[in-house]
């Protein structure tokens, strides 16, 4: 039974090493050691700091939070995108249809435990990692760790493939206009 | 609480011989790879596992199984205790070993 208890946590190192692979990015994670019971949290806060190339931790060692920040370049990219499609449409920014798109979708992927930590959604693009995901949870009461890292994955998985249909709707209402443009002449 | 240990033998020995928990779903790679090894206390690494040979769903076949057995373990370990816990009490007739 006891074993049984062991594998259960032990395997958690599997699953991170196995959500990781799918998103291609195993590299990133340490996996030169056993699959064991001591190494579960190591890798779930391994995992936690590496869904993207840029994380920033800060943890607040008084109150126990910790901190994260989350930012892409294909997430960067989407927000820029999304600025183009508003001046292309004359939308605002509010009415866009793809910033609402991708805060529909984070709010699905990351209220899934709304109680166990909170998270700000930066859509900024002022500077180089300005559109980002903030989390702040509590270590005593936090223990999502695997969930928040695959939701984080899928988040920015989706800016990723998301920003690719935008820019070809873009480059498509680009080539209509000249054409039209040219026609016209 | 008295165990007709001759009744108990019998029951045993008529019992179905099978596998406790099913396992037909489980993927083959993680039982041969993962799953024995670990429990027979063999050092699976990390970096030695074949990610493509499995997926999610498997590992989460495999977390049911897991908690299966957990179940069945429970069941024998109270059914163990309570054996235990049975003081000896002789027979009403009288016979020879």
């Amino acid at each position: 039974m006891e074993m049984l208890d062991e594998a259960y946590s032990a395997f958690i190192t599997v699953r991170v090493c196995k959500l990781f692979h799918d998103f291609g990015r195993l590299e990133m994670l340490e996996t030169g050691y056993p699959v064991d019971r001591d190494f579960e949290y190591q890798m779930l806060y391994e995992a936690l700091e590496n869904v993207t190339d840029n994380v920033w931790v800060r943890y607040n060692d008084y109150e126990y939070e910790q901190k994260l920040y989350y930012s892409d370049p294909a997430m960067m990219e989407y927000y820029r995108l999304c600025r183009d499609y508003c001046n292309r449409f004359g939308v605002s920014l509010k009415d866009n249809p793809y910033m609402k798109s991708a805060s529909d979708y984070v709010g699905r992927m990351l209220n899934f435990h709304k109680s166990s930590f909170m998270y700000i959604l930066q859509t900024k693009i002022n500077h180089e990692h300005a559109s980002g995901i903030v989390v702040f949870y509590l270590e005593e009461y936090f223990s999502d760790y695997f969930e928040l890292a695959e939701a984080l994955l899928y988040i920015f998985d989706f800016y990723k493939t998301e920003a690719q249909k935008l820019r070809a709707e873009l480059a498509l209402n680009s080539d209509n206009a000249e054409s039209k443009t040219k026609e016209a002449a | 609480m008295l165990v007709d240990l001759q009744t108990f033998c019998t029951d045993l020995k008529q019992a179905e011989n099978g596998k406790c928990v099913d396992d037909s779903a489980l993927s083959e790679y993680l039982v041969q790879n993962l799953f024995k090894p670990y429990m027979a206390g063999k050092e699976v690494r990390l970096d030695s596992l074949d990610y493509d040979s499995f997926t999610m769903t498997d590992l989460d076949l495999l977390y049911h199984f897991m908690g299966d057995l957990g179940t069945v373990g429970q069941k024998l370990e109270s059914m163990r205790s309570s054996l235990q816990k049975c003081n000896p009490a002789a027979r009403k007739i009288k016979g020879f070993c």
